[in-house]
């Protein structure tokens, strides 16, 4: 590529990054300043920046009761996409009779949004006693269709060779699983923890219907709360947001490599 | 190994910041009362009021010595409010304050100042 156009290419990309970024520049801003956030005209940069904000979250509402229940319910969630993914996928890389089936009906359900299926998961989940709890907070985010997928590209990269050669050795098909297709899909792994993670992480209908106690909502059920308390503040609520954002993005960065190779893994032959 | 760096590099954080906060925590505002004219005003009353998520709620006061200076102990509130009075004097207007932890130690930087009652 030419000098003047990768400056070009470069310049755009910095155009559009900015773009991008100004809507969280903005929250963060707010969150540090408590600025109105329809003064006109805006200031670009922070005035008089001061903590005080992410002080009154903590201490006006429960932050840390909510933010266990988040991270316990993620652990949870993360934990039930790899196994339950992995396992679905491994035997979509099997050859049986209906396996295009299978494929077509997931890819198919992909189609359906969670709203439309969450009376009968409410219906599930109160027939198995799991209302009001951490299992049944994560139970809908457990098996996700798209890591599923993420995880049958990876496998299928794996040559049969190999497979062939674990189950020569003797390994059951489980621990092939484990000792063989899992190590060698470093990258399907991390995209599965960011995705699960984050959905768990932002979800919010689920748990607005499945929670009763005060006690166990999660935090984006605690920023309604707090929405409904503080709607003149803008400067705590923007504060709420940053400390409701950073876990996600701090995982995000920690395995932003892995995530885009196991996005793209499978995406191209040989 | 990232992940063990970015934990250990958290709890040494947050475990200094546990430290700092346990060893400044008491609740201690210290503070100086002012006449009109910036004498200090001895007697004169401060009042403490806690600002919660909706309203002040006033917890507790003291009186000012021959210096003007007050002392509040044992108050946690983040987020606190101080009016000082003075019968014949005036009082001084409601002032919020912040303090970055709850029982945080603090010296207010301004005096309060008595305003005449009009």
């Amino acid at each position: 590529m030419r000098p003047s156009r990768a400056a070009a290419v470069h310049a755009t990309l910095a155009a559009v990054s900015v773009v991008m970024l100004m809507p969280f520049y903005w929250v963060l801003k707010t969150s540090l300043t408590g600025e109105n956030i329809f003064q006109y005209p805006p200031a670009l940069l922070p005035r008089a920046i001061h903590p005080f904000y992410y002080v009154d979250v903590w201490y006006y509402i429960p932050f840390v009761r909510y933010l266990i229940n988040s991270v316990i319910v993620s652990i949870i969630v993360v934990g039930g996409n790899l196994v339950c993914n992995a396992l679905a996928a491994y035997a979509l890389t099997l050859r049986f009779r209906g396996k295009r089936a299978i494929i077509a009906l997931l890819l198919s359900c992909m189609l359906i949004p969670f709203q439309a299926t969450i009376i009968p998961a409410y219906l599930i989940t109160k027939e198995l006693h799991l209302l009001n709890s951490y299992l049944g907070l994560a139970l809908p985010l457990c098996s996700t269709i798209v890591c599923i997928f993420v995880f049958k590209a990876s496998f299928d990269a794996v040559p049969r060779s190999l497979i062939d050669a674990a189950r020569i050795d003797g390994l059951a098909e489980w621990r092939i699983i484990r000792h063989v297709m899992l190590p060698l899909s470093t990258g399907a792994v991390a995209t599965t923890v960011i995705l699960s993670f984050i959905w768990s992480w932002n979800s919010f209908l689920w748990p607005l219907i499945v929670i009763r106690n005060p006690e166990m909502q999660t935090l984006p059920l605690g920023l309604s709360t707090f929405l409904s308390y503080m709607e003149n503040t803008t400067g705590a609520l923007y504060a709420f947001c940053i400390m409701v954002l950073v876990p996600g993005i701090g995982l995000f960065l920690l395995e932003q490599r892995r995530f885009i190779d196991g996005l793209t893994s499978g995406a191209t032959k040989g | 190994m990232r992940y063990l760096w970015v934990a250990a590099a958290l709890l040494l954080l947050i475990g200094g910041c546990n430290v700092w906060v346990a060893l400044h925590d008491d609740g201690i505002v210290r503070g100086r009362v002012v006449l009109p004219d910036g004498q200090p005003a001895a007697g004169a009353t401060v009042s403490f009021w806690e600002k919660t998520l909706t309203t002040l709620e006033r917890r507790t006061a003291t009186e000012t010595g021959a210096d003007g200076g007050f002392v509040l102990t044992g108050q946690p509130a983040h987020h606190f409010a101080l009016q000082a009075e003075k019968s014949g004097l005036g009082a001084s207007p409601r002032t919020l304050f912040r303090r970055y932890f709850r029982g945080q130690n603090l010296v207010l930087d301004e005096p309060l100042r008595l305003r005449p009652e009009r």
